[in-house]
């Protein structure tokens, strides 16, 4: 399959997506945000981290999901398996680990009484036992957070019975991605950026190639396949369950500077590392309601970036970004990989004005609908999904 | 005898040493603070270098530098960092782009 360059195909590929226009108030709404917490985030599977992030026994992580309201610690127990409870001591509720990540021996210590709890989660020493009343260890271990893995990213799920294994949720983009070796790529750097925007306007505006060449004029120039007018077109638009992804190709000939030219002098020596599960050059996988995986192809190899989107407020929001690539065979695959990571970062940081400008103009008010073009269907089906959990307008 | 700052046969680069910074912060806070001219100068200067410079600091990859390579090194990461203001943006920054210094290195 080759990109083409014919207008309105998405639409026909998805017509029960329609053409209208979308409603503007879910971006804006307290009501609306109310309700997604307790419809969504409660109701899904939310990625935390990656399995790279405490690869020893005992070691640990704590995400507090100011949304939900919970601080929910992972843990790598003695048994090697990754656990998910409630950061909270079950004897007076104190938050049990105040810091973020960590590595214990075996146990976590509560420093109000001195309780003790296994790397499993199992309650194994309470100081002046006897002086309690009929106190059963065996029945008060940390309270669970329903946890799983694949392929290395973590997930948790807040609800009390998920209605949905994580691979049943995953549905499509995990038989799209399995295998797809995301190990392979280290971490190289997270950044967090506090954005004065809803949390869908930060997914949106990430979400589609449409604005590329405007809002990307000079830093993407010439980096994804247009059309003869100049607009980027998809190789691929796949919607599945809840999730989606668009995916682009690279045009024959990039832009070279001459920075580009001196660090790719010795591009043919990096290990050939092309996942056959990739779509395209570039594949952006939304995974419902607030996680992205972003593969890119770099000369014969491939990183990743994920981003994940912490809602704080109606209108604020913790945008994480983590970038991975293969292990650096040179000094010059160590600046690329480097100056990857300074265009991309440049990228956001253009997309950043947008966030915020997009979010202050709609709580306005003045435009109760956001007008979308076919290219901009990975957002019409993201505001579809999060409408079906939500059913403001259903109910109204 | 002291070490020089820069291997020898990159002494020329020597006054703009003040770019070998060891942090991303560090490396970005100078990129927002400095004006056009000053970062086009540091460009103009390293870049018809940089095949050189690359060649010689990968011939110590998987080692440790001593310390005038090193510093060439992070002059590099400075130069990844800036190049992009020279090559194409023509700007001291990404268009209509928010502070750098909003994106919080976590690690």
């Amino acid at each position: 399959m080759k990109t083409a360059m014919r207008e309105k195909q998405w639409a026909e590929k998805y017509p029960e997506l329609e053409t209208g226009p979308v409603p503007a108030e879910p971006m804006f709404s307290e009501e609306y945000f109310e309700l997604e917490r307790d419809r969504i985030f409660r109701r899904t599977w939310i990625n935390v981290g990656r399995v790279e992030d405490i690869p020893e026994s005992g070691d640990y992580f704590v995400r507090d999901i100011v949304m939900c309201g919970v601080s929910v610690l992972i843990i790598r127990g003695s048994d090697g398996i990754v656990r998910g409870f409630h950061n909270v001591c079950v004897h007076r509720g104190r938050k049990l680990v105040l810091d973020e990540q960590g590595s214990c021996r075996g146990s976590l210590l509560c420093p109000f009484h001195s309780w003790v709890y296994s790397d499993a989660g199992e309650l194994r020493h309470v100081p002046d036992e006897e002086n309690f009343f009929d106190l059963d260890k065996q029945t008060l271990g940390l309270k669970p957070v329903h946890t799983d893995v694949w392929e290395g990213f973590i997930f948790i799920h807040l609800a009390a019975e998920p209605s949905e294994t994580l691979r049943e949720y995953l549905g499509g983009v995990a038989d799209q991605l399995d295998g797809c070796r995301f190990s392979k790529m280290k971490l190289l750097s997270t950044h967090n950026v506090d954005v004065h925007a809803n949390w869908k306007v930060v997914q949106d505006g990430q979400n589609e190639a449409y604005h590329f060449p405007f809002q990307h004029r000079r830093v993407l120039e010439g980096s994804f396949m247009r059309n003869e007018k100049g607009h980027c077109r998809y190789l691929d638009v796949n919607l599945y369950n809840y999730h989606s992804v668009w995916s682009c190709e690279y045009p024959p000939s990039q832009k070279l500077t001459p920075l580009r030219f001196s660090l790719a002098t010795d591009v043919l020596r990096t290990p050939v590392f092309q996942p056959s599960q990739m779509i395209g050059k570039m594949d952006h996988f939304v995974i419902f309601p607030n996680f992205v995986i972003l593969l890119v192809q770099i000369g014969l190899t491939t990183t990743y970036v994920t981003y994940n989107l912490w809602p704080l407020a109606v209108g604020r929001t913790i945008w994480e970004i983590r970038m991975h690539f293969t292990e650096p065979v040179s000094v010059r695959e160590q600046l690329r990989q480097e100056y990857f990571k300074c265009l991309t970062l440049d990228t956001l940081q253009e997309d950043m004005v947008a966030h915020e400008n997009v979010y202050a103009g709609l709580a306005t008010g003045a435009i109760s609908h956001v007008i979308l073009q076919d290219d901009e269907v990975p957002l019409r089906f993201f505001h579809k999904t999060v409408e079906d959990h939500v059913g403001f307008y259903r109910n109204a | 005898m002291t070490e020089s700052l820069l291997p020898d046969e990159f002494d020329d680069l020597a006054p703009f040493v003040d770019s070998a910074l060891e942090s991303e912060r560090e490396r970005t806070e100078k990129k927002v603070t400095v004006t056009m001219d000053e970062t086009r100068a540091f460009y103009d200067a390293m870049i018809p270098r940089f095949h050189e410079i690359l060649d010689y600091l990968d011939d110590y990859f998987g080692e440790t530098m001593p310390a005038s390579a090193h510093r060439l090194y992070l002059m590099s990461l400075s130069l990844v960092e800036v190049a992009t203001l020279v090559e194409l943006y023509k700007q001291p920054g990404a268009v209509e782009a928010c502070d750098p210094l909003r994106f919080v290195r976590k690690d």
